[in-house]
């Protein structure tokens, strides 16, 4: 029951889909994802196998994908199992094109949440609710000493080593049983404790101590917040206790992503996207103009510069198992790239078909589709790259900053960000602006990924907007409850839609258009209507090469991820997704499981109606 | 920095922000046929 193609909506304004589409793309990883995985994989010489594989990969199946959409959008269908259907019409396409209902789905429960976690901090950050570094007991000048190697006794009052640990370590490079457990908190191992010079354990330590004495208070905070933690440090176990305000702050995002959507796709989506994008950009440039004029307000060997030379100095050898591996051939490297690449541009998930799909049918999508990339890739090399860790690396220095980007993304946003903005001045309101940022390219995402159910009840029940939004809230609103109670909940979730599901479907996509649909039928279909006429190079690309980047992607990952786990005998211990075998994790999984089947249910009635309709 | 670190910067700020000033100039500039018609 495909709606009548004369009366789907379409974007208002072709800005409005670029900066809509962009919004889709731009997300909490291009500010904090971004910067960590470059500087864990070789910095400037990182930037060798990700350009390779944007150009490679990602050009050409974002080409793919707005074709794609715009091609079943002209036809009355929004959502993949319709569009596989009509590029192969075979029982088993419209199965496959499931995963485009199920991996937006999936990502909408889980960062809803995230998104609400950016909101509530920017308004904690308002209020002034985090904690105080000046309470912990540390100064600005407490900083610039520990920069000098000078390490104060009030500094380490609390810590788990004494000042007899510290002198042993540093005059006699002697490192008690305190010490190497203190240093095992930046993940230090006893071999590479023993094997460290007098500088690097001067290093080390201030970093173990910036890490534990001033971001660690943070990084509690943040737990509490989720409810990981109770508010006096103490881990509450399996399931979760947020406080009140966290929730009533998702509940807001929810309700007002709810208003938005069902305003619908020109009317809300856009209207937001055209206020929100060129928001986002404002203060990303603020906050860099911000940055890059803090000067050296700790020590004068400390300045944002160390920070761009910690992300950009290419390493052409990283340690991989106590080795050195030249960073070019390890595969490692080009899996986090490819990975980095893939998950900011949103590939692979249905999200980009069922926005393009209200594009009319001869409309650009070859000049439109570049420039949605060009906004991410600039939201996250430049921009992304020039606030978290430069800032970070100002008042902690490089080693500090280096161990912070280590932790992971929600580290370096929640945890070492606060502390950086309480030594600036107005340092308020620009904690403020940096979590409001975040929301925007959260929030702006989270439209993007409810679109495709809601484009799918619209266009195969032919509900009315209103209907289709209610309906998604109706699964939304309880199923982020697991992501909001039960520990692991949201990173199992993570692991399928958001790490595994993507380069799998990508893989169907890109096989499906160029060697079922037809290499040539796609590519002037992507050349209809254009106003950028791709080189044929992107066109072998699609056809050889992107498949190829996908197959080792997925084939090293699987490699890595079960077969090696299964080799060790760890994957009974740890699962697949790494969360452990607890029963938080198998409810997630069945949840899952469920949720994939009942898409599937529903794409099986769509289709027998069809068939039904066609024989009276 | 070193200068391979100021050229691995600044040629990939120069590569994405060339790109994105390029689409959007087309984009905003160009031809001003809108995708809603």
């Amino acid at each position: 029951m495909a709606n009548n193609n004369q009366t789907r909506e379409r974007w208002a304004t072709r800005i409005g889909l670029v900066l809509a589409m962009a919004g889709n793309a731009i997300g909490i990883g291009n500010f904090l994802r971004f910067p960590g995985q470059a500087a864990a994989n070789g910095g400037g010489a990182f930037m060798i196998p990700y350009f390779i594989a944007l150009i490679f990969m990602a050009i050409p199946l974002m080409w793919l994908e707005w074709a794609q959409g715009r091609y079943g959008g002209a036809r009355g269908h929004g959502t993949t199992p319709s569009m596989f259907h009509l590029m192969w019409p075979h029982r088993v396409s419209k199965y496959l094109g499931v995963l485009g209902l199920f991996m937006p789905t999936v990502i909408l429960i889980y960062y809803s949440y995230l998104a609400s976690w950016t909101i509530g901090y920017s308004i904690y950050t308002v209020f002034d609710q985090l904690p105080k570094v000046q309470q912990l007991g540390i100064t600005k000048d407490d900083l610039s000493a520990l920069t000098r190697g000078e390490i104060r006794d009030h500094v380490i009052r609390d810590l788990p080593i004494t000042r007899d640990d510290i002198d042993l370590f540093l005059t006699q490079g002697v490192a008690t049983r305190k010490m190497v457990e203190f240093l095992k908190t930046i993940n230090l191992s006893e071999k590479q404790i023993a094997g460290l010079d007098a500088t690097q354990r001067l290093e080390k330590l201030e970093a173990a101590i910036v890490k534990e004495k001033v971001v660690k208070p943070f990084d509690n905070a943040r737990k509490a917040y989720i409810g990981a933690v109770t508010p006096d440090g103490k881990p509450v176990g399996a399931v979760l206790r947020p406080p009140l305000f966290s929730y009533l702050v998702f509940l807001g995002v929810f309700a007002f992503s709810l208003f938005v959507l069902a305003r619908g796709v020109s009317g809300g989506i856009e209207v937001l996207a055209k206020i929100g994008m060129p928001l986002l950009f404002i203060l990303a440039v603020i906050l860099v103009i911000r940055v890059f004029t803090l000067g050296h307000p700790v020590s004068e060997a400390l300045s944002p510069l160390n920070g761009l030379a910690f992300l950009w100095e290419p390493k052409w050898y990283i340690e991989r198992n106590g080795r050195e591996v030249f960073v070019l051939l390890d595969p490692g490297v080009w899996l986090a790239a490819a990975g980095q690449i893939f998950f900011s541009l949103s590939l692979g998930m249905g999200a980009i078909q069922c926005y393009a799909s209200y594009v009319r049918e001869n409309d650009d999508v070859a000049l439109t589709g570049l420039s949605t990339t060009s906004a991410n890739e600039f939201a996250e090399v430049v921009l992304g790259g020039s606030i978290a860790i430069p800032a970070a690396a100002t008042f902690f220095g490089i080693t500090a900053a280096q161990v912070i980007a280590a932790q992971g993304t929600f580290y370096l946003g929640f945890a070492s960000m606060p502390p950086v903005f309480e030594f600036m001045p107005l340092g308020q309101v620009l904690g403020a602006l940096w979590f409001f940022l975040l929301f925007i390219a959260a929030i702006t995402s989270v439209m993007a990924l409810a679109q495709p159910l809601v484009a799918f009840l619209e266009d195969e029940f032919g509900l009315s907007r209103g209907k289709a939004v209610a309906i998604l809230g109706a699964l939304w609103l309880p199923s982020t409850h697991l992501c909001i109670f039960l520990s692991g909940s949201l990173d199992v979730m993570d692991f399928w839609a958001g790490t595994f599901g993507p380069p799998l479907f990508a893989l169907f996509e890109v096989v499906l258009m160029m060697w079922i649909f037809g290499a040539d039928k796609i590519w002037a279909e992507i050349l209809r209507g254009a106003q950028l006429r791709p080189p044929r190079f992107f066109y072998y690309s699609a056809k050889y090469i992107a498949p190829l980047i996908l197959m080792f992607v997925l084939g090293f990952w699987v490699w890595l991820n079960v077969i090696v786990p299964i080799l060790n005998g760890t994957i009974l211990q740890h699962g697949v997704e790494g969360q452990g075998t607890g029963w938080t994790v198998w409810v997630t999984r069945l949840f899952l499981l469920a949720l994939l089947i009942g898409m599937g249910i529903m794409v099986r009635i769509v289709f027998k109606r069809k068939r039904e309709e066609v024989a009276t | 920095m070193s200068v391979g670190g100021w050229i691995f910067m600044l040629l990939a700020w120069a590569f994405v922000g060339g790109l994105f000033v390029y689409c959007f100039y087309r984009i905003l500039f160009g031809d001003t046929r809108s995708a809603g018609g």
